[in-house]
C-alpha cells in the first residue's frame, strides 16, 4: 500500500503546530514553588521529540524521512540519540542519507560513534556523507577518522576526506595528505594549500611538472589566498608559476589578481608583472579551467 | 579324347581362376604376415648385439657435435662442436627436415622438382656425398646400419587422404638403392640395430626387415596402445608413444601389461608430450613448436628383464624453455627456466644436454639442474640433431636453488606463452609439503599480472592443500588500503580451504572482512557463510549488525545472498533472541524482499521439519500402539477358563445370594442355581439362560448378571455356565470346577478365589468338609443355616478317631434334592479326613467357615482313592453309592456331574 505523498509544506506546518502545542502545554503547567523549576524549552523539545518519534518508527520511508527533517529542524542535541537509533535500525538508502546529513547538520559529538560505523558502510554514498558529517563535528577524534577516509577504495570518499581535512584545519594530517596526493588524490592539493606552511609549499612544489597543472594550481590558489602565510612564500609561488608560464597560469594569475586588494603590495605587483610576462594564449576551453576545489 | 580335353580345360580354368585367388606372398608389409610370433621374434633377438652403454658419439667424429639447420638467411646446415662451440663446417642447404645423424653421414632433405630429395652430407667435411629421391614423399627419417642407410618417406599420418609410404635402403657410400618397398599405409622413422631394420607402420605395427635384403622376418603389433616411435640404441631397441617398451620376447604379447614397459612416473604434464619425437610426422628443419614440448630420457643398459632403467635416474620434461627434472619415483627434483627456447636436447647420464634457439649449449646437472657445461654456438638454431655423448661434464658451481623457489620462479615467468608450464609449476609447488608453499601460492595469486588460467590453477592448488593453513589465517590480517597500496587478501581462495579444514582460528579475521566494506560483494557471501560455519554464539552480534545495517540498503538489492547467509547464521547461533530478531526482520516492510523471502524460508523449513518430525512421531506411536495391541491380542487366552468366569462373578455373589435366598423361600427344594450364557470375544455376555427360570428369580438376577463384562479372549464367542449348588440348606457358589469353597456366608468372594486355585477334587472334598461344617454353631452362622433345622450330632467326630458310619440324615426325603440325599448318605459312610489332610487344607483356604466346628451334620471325608488317578466320582473320589430309585440318572456325561459347568 502506498502512502499518499504529503505536500512539501506539510512538515513545516506540522512542525509549527507541534511547537505551538508544546508551548501551550508548557505554559499551561502550574508553577509550584515546592517543585524545582524546569527549563520550559527543554520540556517543549522533549514533547516535540515524543511527538515526532512515531514517525521515526514508521514503516514508511517517507514518514521516517519527514521525522528526520522535523528532528533536524529542532536543532537540539537531544535529537541526536533518536537520529542515531533510527540510523542504526537499518533504513533504505534515502532515509540513511537523510539521517547522516541531519547528523552532520547537528554537528554533535554524540553522533561520532554512529558516524564512524557508517564510514565502513558498503555504499560509497553513505560513507561519503558519514565523512562529511564527521567533518562538521568539532572533536579531537575527527581528524584521525577523516584520515582513514583517504584509504578508502572509492575516489569520491577519498576526495571528501581530503577536502574535509583541509576544511577543519587538521594541520597534523599534512603528511597523510601529502601521501594521498602522491597516490593520486588530487583533492589533497586543496587541503595542502589550506594547511601547509612554507616547507609544505616547497614540498608541494616538487610535484610541479609531475602532476597536472590544474591540480597544482588548485593547491597554489589556496596557498596564495591565505593570510597567515608570509608574503615571501607567496612571492616564491608566483615566481615559480611564472617560470612555468602558459595560458593556464596566466588565467590563474588573472583570477588571483581579481581577489587581491587594489593596494595589495608587492604580491599584487608581482602578479601583475607575471601576467604581463606571460603571453596570452588561445582562448581556453572549458575543460582546461583549473579546478578550484571544494573550498573555493 | 573328349574326356582328356575336358580334364585339361578344367585344369586350365582352375589355374586361371584359382591363381587369381591364391595369395602371392610379398617380401614385406603383407597384410597376411603373422604378427606377434614368438619364434620369429626370438630369431630376431638372437641376432641382436648384446646391450651396452653408449660410450662414444654416434657420428664417429670423435667429439660431441650438434648438427644444426640454421635459422634465418641464408639457411645452412652445419656441424658445431658441443665442447667448444666451434663451427666445424657448414653447407648451404635449405633442409626441409631436421638433420639426421647416420654414422659418418648427416642426412637432410631439400626440395626438388619431384618433390623432395635426400642429401647425404659427409659428417666430417660437410660435403654432400650423394642424393636420392624420396618418391615425392616427405622424408620422415633414416637410420644407418653398417654400409647401408635405410630411409623412410611417407604421408598421411595427419589424416590426409593419401596414406602411402616408402622404405628403401641405399648404399652408404654411393647412394645406390639396395632394396625398397612401397607400402599402403603410413610409415614411421626407421631404426637399425644389428642386422635388422625396424619400421613402424600405421601406428600399430613394427615391421622387422633384414638389413641386407629387406625381407620381413618378424612383425610386432600393439593391440592396446598407439605406436609413435621406434629407436635403436646400443642399449637395445625401444618403441612406444606416451610410454616406452623395450623389444624383448615379451613384446610378442602385443599388450602393454605383459610387455616390458615404463611410463613417466611424474604428474601428467601439459601438452601430452611424447617420450620421443613422433616418427610418423616429418621433423621440421626450421623453427617450429613441434618437438618443443617433450619428455627426455635415455634407457640405461641393463640386464634386468622385467623393467626399463633410466640413465641417470632422471626424467626430464621440457616445455619450450622450462625444464623439469623428476626422480624415478615421480617426485620433482629441480626446475629451471632457460633464457631461450630449447631447440633440441639429449638426456645423458650426467644430465640434460640442451641446445637453445639462441645457440647456447648447456649441460644441466641431473642432480641440481645447475650448469655443468656451457658453450655458445654463435648461431641462431632452427633445428638441431644432437650427438652429445661425451660432452664434458664439469663440476657444478654454486648452490642449487631450493626446488620451491625454482618453481615459484617458473610460475612468475612473465612469458604468457608458457602459462601451461607455469600452471604445471604451480601444481608441483602445491604438492610440496613445505608449509611456506601456502604463502608462496598466496603471493602468486596476489600478483596482478597473473593470467586467469594460472589464478585458477593456484586456487585449485590452495584448495587441495592441507598443510600451511595457518598462512591462510595470517593472510586474513591484511586488508585493502589505498594509501598504503595494500590489497585485500584473496578471500575467494582463502576462505574455502579454511572452512573445509574447520580452521576456527580464522574466525576473527573472517568477521573483520565480513564487516569491511572493502570486501568485494561477490566474495562476501562466501565470507559470511564461513563465519556461520566456523562460528558459534560469538558471531551473533556482528551478524545481527550486518543484517540491521543492510537489511533495507540498496547495496544488497540485487543480490541478498550475503544477508541471507547472515540470517542463517543468526537463526543457527542466535537462540530465541536471534529468532525474534529475524521474525521482526521478516515482518518489517522495509526489509529487502529477497532477504525477507530467504529468512521466511528458514522458518518455513523449520515448520516443515517439525511437522515431519511430529508426523514421524505420531506414526511411530501408532506403530508402537499397533504392535502393543497385536502383542496384547496374542497374549489373550483363546477361551475363558472357568476361573476367569468365576472371577467375573465373584464381586456379584452377594447380590445374587439375596436373589437365591428369595428363590429358596419360594422354592425350598431348589437344589442349584445355574446360569448359562454366551460370552463374546470382547467380553460381553448374551443369551442368558437361568435355572430356575421363575420370573421373580430371573427378574432379580438379570440386572446383576447381564451387565457383567468378562475378560477378552481370542475366540469369537464361547458358551459358559455358572452354578450355585444349594444343598442341605446351603448356597454354594459352585462354578462347576469346585463350588464347595464358596459356602461361607461371610467371605464368599474370597472363597471363590481359593476354590479356583485348587483341583476340582480337592475342592469337592473341601465342599464336602464345608458341607459337614455348615450346620455347626459358631459366631458366624451362615445365612443358610437359618433355613435348616438340623439335629445336633450325637457323637461329634474327632480327628483321631474316625467316625463310624451313622444313620443317614434324618431330614425328610421329600425335603432334600436327590443328589443331596445321595451325597449325604454317601458322606455319612465315609471316615472323616485325617488332620492336616487335603480336606483340612481346602477348608482352611475358605474364609473362616472351615475353621469353625461343625456340629451337624457330621463331617465326612472322602477316603483315599483306590487308584493312582484322581477320583472321578461325583463325590470327589467316593465310590458312587448303589443307585437308588429316587435320583434320576445323570443327564450328561456319566462320569461328570451334570452341574459341573461345561465350557
Amino acid at each position: 500500500m502506498t502512502r499518499p505523498c504529503l505536500p512539501s509544506s506539510a512538515p513545516s506546518v506540522l512542525l509549527g503546530l507541534l511547537v505551538a502545542l508544546a508551548t501551550l502545554t508548557a505554559n499551561a503547567q502550574p508553577r509550584s514553588g515546592r517543585r524545582p523549576a524546569r527549563d520550559p524549552r527543554a520540556a517543549a523539545v522533549r514533547a516535540e521529540i515524543e511527538a515526532i518519534l512515531p514517525k521515526l518508527r514508521s514503516a514508511s520511508p517517507d514518514e521516517v524521512r519527514e521525522g528526520i527533517d522535523l528532528l533536524s529542524a529542532l536543532d537540539r542535541p537531544e535529537v541526536v540519540p533518536h537520529l542515531v537509533e533510527t540510523l542504526r535500525a537499518g533504513q533504505p538508502d534515502a532515509v540513511t542519507d537523510r539521517a547522516l546529513e541531519a547528523l552532520g547538520a547537528l554537528a554533535h559529538p554524540g553522533a561520532i560513534e554512529a558516524l564512524t560505523v557508517f564510514t565502513h558502510h558498503r555504499r560509497p554514498g553513505a560513507r561519503l556523507r558519514a565523512y562529511r558529517a564527521l567533518a562538521a563535528i568539532s572533536d579531537p577524534r575527527v581528524p584521525s577518522l577523516l584520515e582513514r577516509g583517504l584509504s578508502d577504495s572509492d575516489r569520491s570518499v577519498r576526495a571528501a576526506a581530503a577536502v574535509a581535512l583541509g576544511d577543519i584545519g587538521a594541520r597534523g594530517s599534512l603528511d597523510v595528505l601529502f601521501r594521498a596526493f602522491e597516490r593520486g588524490v588530487v583533492e589533497a592539493a586543496i587541503a595542502i594549500g589550506k594547511l601547509g606552511d612554507a616547507r609544505a609549499v616547497e614540498r608541494f612544489g616538487e610535484h610541479l611538472g609531475r602532476r597536472p597543472l590544474g591540480v597544482m594550481l588548485s593547491g597554489y590558489g589556496e596557498f596564495l589566498r591565505r593570510t597567515d602565510l608570509p608574503e615571501a612564500v607567496k612571492l616564491q609561488i608566483v615566481a615559480r608559476l611564472t617560470e612555468v608560464s602558459g595560458p593556464m597560469v596566466r588565467r590563474f594569475f588573472e583570477e588571483l589578481l581579481a581577489t587581491l586588494p587594489e593596494r595589495g603590495g608587492r604580491l599584487r605587483t608581482e602578479v601583475e608583472t607575471a601576467i604581463r610576462r606571460i603571453p596570452p594564449g588561445p582562448a581556453p576551453s572549458s575543460a582546461s579551467t583549473p579546478p578550484t576545489g571544494g573550498a573555493s | 579324347m573328349n574326356r582328356l580335353a575336358a580334364r585339361w580345360l578344367a585344369l586350365l580354368v582352375g589355374l586361371a581362376t584359382g591363381g587369381c585367388a591364391v595369395y602371392v606372398e610379398r617380401g614385406a608389409f603383407s597384410t597376411r604376415f603373422p604378427d606377434n610370433q614368438l619364434p620369429a621374434l626370438r630369431a630376431v633377438l638372437a641376432r641382436q648385439p648384446a646391450p651396452q652403454a653408449r660410450s662414444q658419439p654416434e657420428s664417429g667424429l670423435g667429439q660431441p657435435v650438434a648438427f644444426v639447420a640454421t635459422h634465418g638467411t641464408p639457411r645452412t646446415v652445419g656441424a658445431w662442436s658441443l665442447t667448444s662451440g666451434e663451427r666445424l663446417w657448414t653447407t648451404p642447404v635449405e633442409t626441409v627436415v631436421r638433420p639426421i645423424v647416420a654414422g659418418d653421414l648427416v642426412l637432410v632433405s631439400e626440395r626438388s622438382d619431384e618433390g623432395e630429395r635426400v642429401v647425404a652430407i659427409d659428417a666430417r667435411t660437410g660435403q654432400p656425398r650423394w642424393r636420392t629421391d624420396t618418391g615425392a614423399l616427405p622424408l620422415l627419417g633414416a637410420a644407418r646400419g653398417d654400409d647401408v642407410v635405410v630411409c623412410v618417406a611417407s604421408t598421411g599420418a595427419s589424416g590426409s587422404g593419401t596414406r602411402v609410404g616408402r622404405v628403401w635402403a641405399v648404399d652408404a657410400s654411393r647412394g645406390s638403392e639396395r632394396w625398397s618397398w612401397d607400402v599402403q599405409g603410413v610409415l614411421g622413422e626407421p631404426a637399425v640395430r644389428g642386422e635388422h631394420v625396424f619400421v613402424p607402420w600405421d601406428r600399430q605395427s613394427i615391421v622387422v626387415l633384414e638389413l641386407r635384403t629387406g625381407r620381413e622376418v618378424a612383425r610386432l603389433r600393439l593391440t592396446d596402445d598407439v605406436l609413435s616411435f621406434v629407436f635403436a640404441a646400443p642399449e637395445g631397441v625401444y618403441y612406444g608413444g606416451r610410454g616406452v617398451y623395450r623389444l624383448d620376447e615379451r613384446s610378442a604379447n602385443g599388450t602393454r601389461a605383459r610387455a616390458t614397459y615404463v611410463a613417466p612416473p611424474f604428474p601428467a604434464p601439459p601438452g601430452e608430450p611424447l617420450l620421443w619425437d613422433d616418427g610418423f610426422v616429418p621433423r621440421p628443419g626450421q623453427r617450429s613448436a613441434r618437438g618443443r614440448i617433450r619428455v627426455y630420457f635415455h634407457p640405461a643398459a641393463s640386464t634386468d628383464t622385467d623393467a626399463i632403467r633410466i640413465a641417470g635416474d632422471r626424467w626430464y620434461f621440457v616445455y619450450f624453455r622450462h625444464v623439469f627434472a623428476f626422480a624415478p619415483d615421480g617426485s620433482p627434483r629441480w626446475a629451471r627456466a632457460l633464457p631461450s627456447v630449447i631447440a633440441g636436447a639429449q638426456a645423458l647420464p650426467e644430465g640434460l644436454l640442451t641446445v637453445a634457439e639462441d645457440g647456447s649449449v648447456r649441460l644441466l646437472d641431473a642432480e641440481s639442474g645447475l650448469d655443468r657445461h656451457t658453450a655458445t654456438l654463435g648461431v641462431e638454431v632452427g633445428a638441431v640433431a644432437i650427438d652429445g655423448t661425451g660432452t664434458p661434464a664439469g663440476a657444478v658451481s654454486g648452490t642449487p636453488p631450493e626446488l620451491r623457489r625454482s618453481l615459484v620462479e617458473l610460475a612468475v615467468d612473465p612469458d604468457n606463452r608458457l602459462v601451461p608450464s607455469r600452471a604445471y609449476a604451480v601444481a608441483l609447488l602445491a604438492a610440496l609439503p613445505d608449509p611456506e608453499v601456502t604463502r608462496d601460492l598466496l603471493d602468486l595469486y596476489a600478483q596482478r599480472s597473473m593470467p586467469s588460467a594460472l589464478r585458477d590453477a593456484i586456487a585449485a592448488a590452495l584448495r587441495n592443500r592441507r598443510v600451511g593453513l595457518e598462512m591462510l589465517v595470517e593472510a586474513l590480517a591484511s586488508r585493502y588500503d589505498f594509501l598504503e597500496g595494500t590489497e585485500g587478501p584473496p578471500l575467494e581462495i582463502i576462505v574455502p580451504p579454511l572452512v573445509e579444514n574447520r580452521m576456527s582460528s580464522a574466525l576473527a579475521g573472517l568477521v573483520r572482512h565480513m564487516m569491511d566494506h572493502e570486501t568485494p560483494s561477490d566474495v562476501l557471501p562466501t565470507v559470511v557463510r564461513a563465519v556461520v560455519e566456523l562460528g558459534d554464539a560469538s558471531v551473533v552480534p556482528p551478524l545481527r549488525e550486518l543484517l540491521r545495517l543492510y537489511r533495507a540498503d540498496s547495496s544488497f538489492a540485487q543480490n541478498a545472498e550475503a544477508l541471507t547467509a547472515a540470517a542463517v547464521g543468526l537463526y543457527r547461533h542466535g537462540g530465541p533472541e536471534g529468532r525474534q530478531f529475524l521474525e521482526e526482520l521478516v515482518a518489517d516492510a522495509r526489509t529487502l524482499p529477497a532477504l525477507a523471502e530467504g529468512t521466511r524460508a528458514l522458518f518455513d523449513a523449520e515448520r516443515r521439519a517439525e511437522e515431519a518430525r511430529a508426523r514421524a512421531e505420531a506414526e511411530a506411536a501408532a506403530r508402537a500402539a499397533a504392535a502393543a495391541a497385536a502383542r496384547a491380542e496374542a497374549e489373550l487366552p483363546r477361551r475363558l477358563s472357568q476361573s476367569q468366569i468365576n472371577e467375573t462373578f465373584a464381586p456379584h455373589v452377594e447380590p445374587l445370594r439375596a436373589c437365591i435366598l428369595q428363590e429358596l423361600e419360594r422354592n425350598p427344594r431348589l437344589a442349584q442355581v445355574r446360569f448359562v450364557f454366551i460370552v463374546e470375544g470382547e467380553g460381553t455376555a448374551r443369551d442368558w439362560t437361568y435355572a430356575p427360570s421363575s420370573p421373580p428369580f430371573v427378574d432379580c438376577v438379570r440386572p446383576i448378571v447381564e451387565g457383567l463384562t468378562f475378560p477378552r479372549f481370542r475366540d469369537r464367542r464361547q458358551r459358559a455356565a455358572v452354578t450355585f449348588a444349594l444343598r442341605a440348606g446351603s448356597v454354594v457358589f459352585d462354578p462347576g470346577a469346585g463350588a464347595g469353597a464358596a459356602s461361607s456366608g461371610a467371605g464368599g468372594s474370597d472363597s471363590v478365589h481359593t476354590a479356583v486355585a485348587q483341583p476340582w477334587w480337592v475342592r469337592l472334598r473341601g465342599r464336602r468338609v464345608t458341607a459337614s461344617q455348615v450346620g455347626g454353631p459358631g459366631p458366624s452362622v451362615p445365612w443358610w443355616i437359618l433355613r435348616r433345622v438340623e439335629p445336633p450330632p450325637t457323637q461329634p467326630p474327632t480327628q483321631t478317631q474316625p467316625r463310624q458310619p451313622t444313620e443317614p440324615t434324618r431330614q425328610p426325603a421329600e425335603e432334600q434334592p436327590w443328589w443331596l440325599q445321595a451325597e449325604t448318605s454317601g458322606a455319612t459312610q465315609q471316615n472323616p479326613p485325617p488332620s492336616g489332610g487335603p480336606a483340612s487344607s481346602a477348608s482352611s483356604g475358605s474364609s473362616g467357615a472351615g475353621t469353625s466346628p461343625s456340629p451337624t451334620p457330621p463331617s465326612t471325608t472322602p477316603p483315599a482313592p483306590s487308584r493312582g488317578t484322581p477320583p472321578r466320582g461325583p463325590a470327589g473320589g467316593t465310590p458312587r453309592p448303589p443307585p437308588t430309585p429316587q435320583p434320576p440318572p445323570p443327564p450328561a456325561e456319566p462320569e461328570t456331574p451334570w452341574w459341573i459347568p461345561q465350557e
